[in-house]
């Protein structure tokens, strides 16, 4: 049931000994923070649930090395991450975006953004994400990575290090860069705007 | 006029205001299915182990042999461009043999 808690430590020696019961009720344990992950960084023209799966069958083929110096969910957020790292790796750089690209709502909030002095609406949130997903899928995967964790889900450097295995100093670097090339791209788009 | 920073700032700021979607539960099935493809799978053996190993042993042995080869090479360029290290390598062989 999945209201009950889970003894993570108990199900994984189970899971060990490959009793199926267990591995469910650990995969379905685990899905919500997988899935959160994926769609975080889900990678173009990938099935969600494909690569949930693909995680899901690297966890239970690396199990083994889990020595349990971290809380298992870390673990297997540090495979997600990777796992779909890997995968934005594989892909082609999408075209760079132009003005003409964004949908109506898309254009209304970046107006919104570049000349008002305010805020956007708060019923404009999700076109504003929208937006900020097209700009990231202009970066290469590990900035993209980098300032989707620190900017749009406001982990803290010594979080990011936990799931990604990278050095603090690494992080800010990418992501002072990461922001600069967000910057860029974003002047041009004004450029665009005004001659559009 | 303003300056991109500020634009990046404050979309960011936007997009952070959309409401986070509800956490799934796994889909009807979808945990079965990956137990079912895990269970297919071959434990794995010593065999596995040792060959994973040894992929990584032959990949160090490479790389060394290419180290020792590149330094094989350049003792010769040094000792030929300088004729004391010229002396002192012939002077080695002499004591060897």
């Amino acid at each position: 049931m999945p209201e009950e808690k889970l003894d993570v430590a108990a199900c994984l020696e189970r899971v060990r000994r490959r009793d199926e019961e267990a591995a469910r009720r650990l995969v379905e344990h685990l899905y919500p923070l997988v899935i959160k992950i994926v769609r975080a960084h889900l990678p173009r023209r990938v099935a969600e649930e494909d690569l949930a799966q693909d995680i899901f069958l690297k966890m239970f083929a690396n199990l083994e090395q889990y020595r349990g110096v971290m809380p298992f969910e870390h673990w297997v957020s540090r495979i997600a991450v990777t796992t779909c790292l890997d995968q934005l790796r594989a892909q082609k750089r999408r075209p760079e975006l132009r003005w003409a690209d964004l949908s109506e709502t898309e254009a209304e909030v970046l107006d919104a953004v570049i000349t008002s002095e305010g805020e956007a609406h708060p019923s404009q949130g999700m076109a504003a994400r929208e937006v900020v997903g097209k700009l990231l899928e202009q970066l290469n995967p590990e900035d993209r990575l980098v300032v989707t964790l620190l900017d749009l889900e406001q982990k803290s450097v010594a979080e990011i290090q936990q799931i990604t295995g990278w050095g603090a100093s690494l992080i800010k670097v990418r992501a002072f860069r990461a922001r600069q090339k967000l910057r860029k791209h974003l002047e041009i788009l004004e450029r665009e705007r005004r001659h559009a | 006029m303003h300056d991109s920073k500020d634009s990046w700032d404050r979309l960011i700021e936007a997009a952070r205001q959309a409401p986070e979607p509800a956490m799934p539960e796994a889909p009807f099935g979808f945990a079965t299915r990956v137990v079912a493809r895990w269970q297919s799978a071959p434990p794995p053996t010593l065999l596995s182990v040792w060959e994973l190993l040894a992929r990584r042993i032959l990949v160090g042995a490479c790389a060394v042999m290419l180290l020792s080869l590149a330094l094989h090479l350049s003792v010769p360029q040094r000792a030929a461009s300088d004729p004391i290290a010229a002396a002192e390598n012939l002077i080695e062989f002499a004591v060897l043999e």
